[in-house]
């Protein structure tokens, strides 16, 4: 494992491994948005059962990155292949077929306030008609133990804590079977010890499912905690990537900064 | 220094100049107008195109559909009552004022039926719910967009044209005729207490009237024109609804542009349709 060449501009891909096609690769993605260029040339590698902790600023184009791989925007330039397919001109039905494979886990939790916690996990199944009508309860439980939650299914979303959001968000999430599930800030605004719940739930989740995962995050301990590698987004691009270790111990002063939260020398339009 | 990086007094520039500046802004302003509606008509006949495709998934969203209808239909009644049962009084009042002396008062119950039926029941139902359902459904899908919950939607392989928008839009064009039914029903019994009350009319002869100029005709148009103003309502609060962007303001932008919006295209819609129904200036 190490990031390629470890330093400036590349995306990082792991040695060794088992020597399958990566399940992500973005290639000099690029997305202006009002006018700004947030997305500036962003390389990119995600081997499968891998998981990539992108960091960096707020506002730096991370949610944004994720939002490409999920098909929610599509890049100015540059290629995006999700799963073996060239996802980057999907159209919207083609998108459909795929994303049956992928799940999110949003930044807010965008659970349905208008449904049920039960009826917000079974919804993705019971759309899809995969689930008989008798096994959907069971099924709904069975996700429900699996991010740790028991007897909630009949609650509104709206009488929840943040943390059991997350957690009814990440069970919906894996209600459909996905390949490869994307992360959106799961910890902010969340307490540490929760927190904490979260990035052991995303740490087992994908060490018992085989996932592949990639966590948007400006939480340092929860992207040493859960990351195979962590890549530095910075003015659009991946500025440096590596392992958790290589990240802590890197010489970089943007990245320095970053990873030791001082507000010197990140650079200011960071 | 400091002289130098001042900005020029609006005297100091030719006029010439000013006034080429002002055409050239008032002329972009007109452009841009121009583009913002083409561009809004133009999303918002796709979006009725792709709600149209989206009907065989009807047996998927059936409950959803079914909860629209009760929102839309059930939930509407209280006020339509209100509304109806004061519309078919104040039409009995005018229609005696305007008739007196030119038509005899016996007629009043078939004045005031037809007025209700063509006009008055169809319009005003649909503004009264064209504001409660038009805000909701705009308000909902709105908070929806920007707390990402439609994201979500897509991300789950639901297409939110399918889930969200055709139930809304069936369920308006269904329930609006039927509720219009039941606000003509009201109004000309609103009609019928003023008649009997305070224009010492008996009950048979205001009935009488009615059988008399009733006209299937003017009940069907009217019923018409509510379906596609239930069409107006439904794909407007959809149509801003999300396209919401920015927190809390920009839903509640979305829901003002949407009630906005479905009451001028009701009336614009309404004259249209009676051009059709009654050729009266084609």
């Amino acid at each position: 494992m190490g990031a390629r060449g470890g330093g400036h501009g590349g995306a990082a891909v792991p040695g060794g491994g088992d020597g399958d096609r990566p399940a992500l690769v973005l290639a000099g993605v690029e997305k202006r948005l009002g006018g700004r260029a947030v997305l500036a040339g962003v390389d990119l590698e995600v081997r499968r059962r891998e998981t990539v902790v992108v960091i960096g600023r707020s506002g730096c184009g991370k949610s944004v990155l994720l939002k490409h791989v999920v098909g929610l925007m599509a890049p100015d330039a540059g290629r995006i292949t999700l799963l073996g397919h060239d996802v980057t001109r999907f159209t919207s039905g083609e998108w459909r077929q795929l994303r049956s494979r992928v799940g999110m886990v949003f930044q807010g939790a965008a659970l349905f306030d208008s449904l049920t916690v039960g009826e917000n996990v079974a919804l993705g199944a019971r759309v899809r008609r995969r689930l008989p009508a008798g096994e959907e309860s069971a099924r709904v439980e069975e996700m429900l133990a699996q991010v740790g939650l028991h007897d909630i299914a009949g609650l509104k979303p709206a009488s929840l804590s943040g943390g059991m959001k997350k957690r009814v968000a990440l069970a919906r999430a894996i209600a459909t079977e996905p390949e490869v599930l994307l992360y959106d800030e799961p910890t902010t605004g969340l307490d540490p010890v929760m927190a904490d719940v979260i990035n052991r739930l995303i740490r087992d989740l994908q060490r018992r499912l085989g996932l592949t995962s990639v966590v948007v995050t400006h939480d340092m301990a929860s992207a040493y905690f859960v990351g195979d590698r962590i890549a530095y987004l910075h003015h659009g691009r991946i500025h440096q990537a590596g392992t958790p270790q290589e990240i802590r111990e890197s010489a970089d002063p943007v990245v320095r900064a970053f990873v030791e939260g001082r507000s010197q020398g990140v650079g200011a339009a960071g | 220094m400091a002289d130098e990086n001042r900005r020029p007094l609006l005297e100091e520039f030719p006029p010439e100049e000013i006034l080429a500046e002002t055409a050239k802004t008032g002329l972009a302003w007109v452009g841009r107008t121009i583009l913002a509606f083409f561009t809004h008509t133009g999303r918002i006949g796709i979006l009725c195109v792709r709600a149209v495709g989206a009907l065989p998934a009807l047996r998927i969203y059936g409950r959803q559909t079914a909860d629209q209808m009760s929102a839309i239909g059930v939930g509407s009644v209280p006020l339509v009552v209100i509304v109806a049962l004061f519309t078919g009084a104040v039409a009995a009042v005018q229609a005696a004022y305007q008739l007196e002396g030119v038509v005899p008062l016996r007629y009043l119950g078939g004045a005031i039926m037809r007025s209700v039926f063509i006009e008055l029941g169809p319009v005003l139902t649909a503004l009264v719910v064209g504001g409660r359902v038009g805000a909701s459904i705009a308000a909902e899908i709105g908070s929806m967009k920007v707390t990402e919950q439609i994201d979500a939607l897509e991300v789950l392989a639901i297409d939110p044209v399918r889930y969200l928008v055709m139930p809304r839009v069936v369920a308006a064009v269904i329930m609006l005729p039927v509720i219009t039914v039941f606000a003509d029903a009201v109004a000309v019994f609103g009609g019928f207490v003023v008649a009997t009350s305070s224009f010492d009319q008996s009950p048979h002869t205001y009935v009488q009237a009615l059988k008399q100029f009733f006209r299937f005709r003017d009940l069907t148009s009217g019923l018409i024109k509510a379906g596609f103003f239930g069409t107006i309502i439904a794909v407007m609060g959809c149509y801003y609804g999300s396209a919401a962007e920015g927190g809390a303001e920009g839903v509640g932008r979305a829901t003002t542009r949407a009630v906005v919006t479905a009451c001028v295209l009701i009336l614009v819609a309404d004259y249209v349709l009676a051009n059709l129904f009654y050729r009266v200036s084609f």
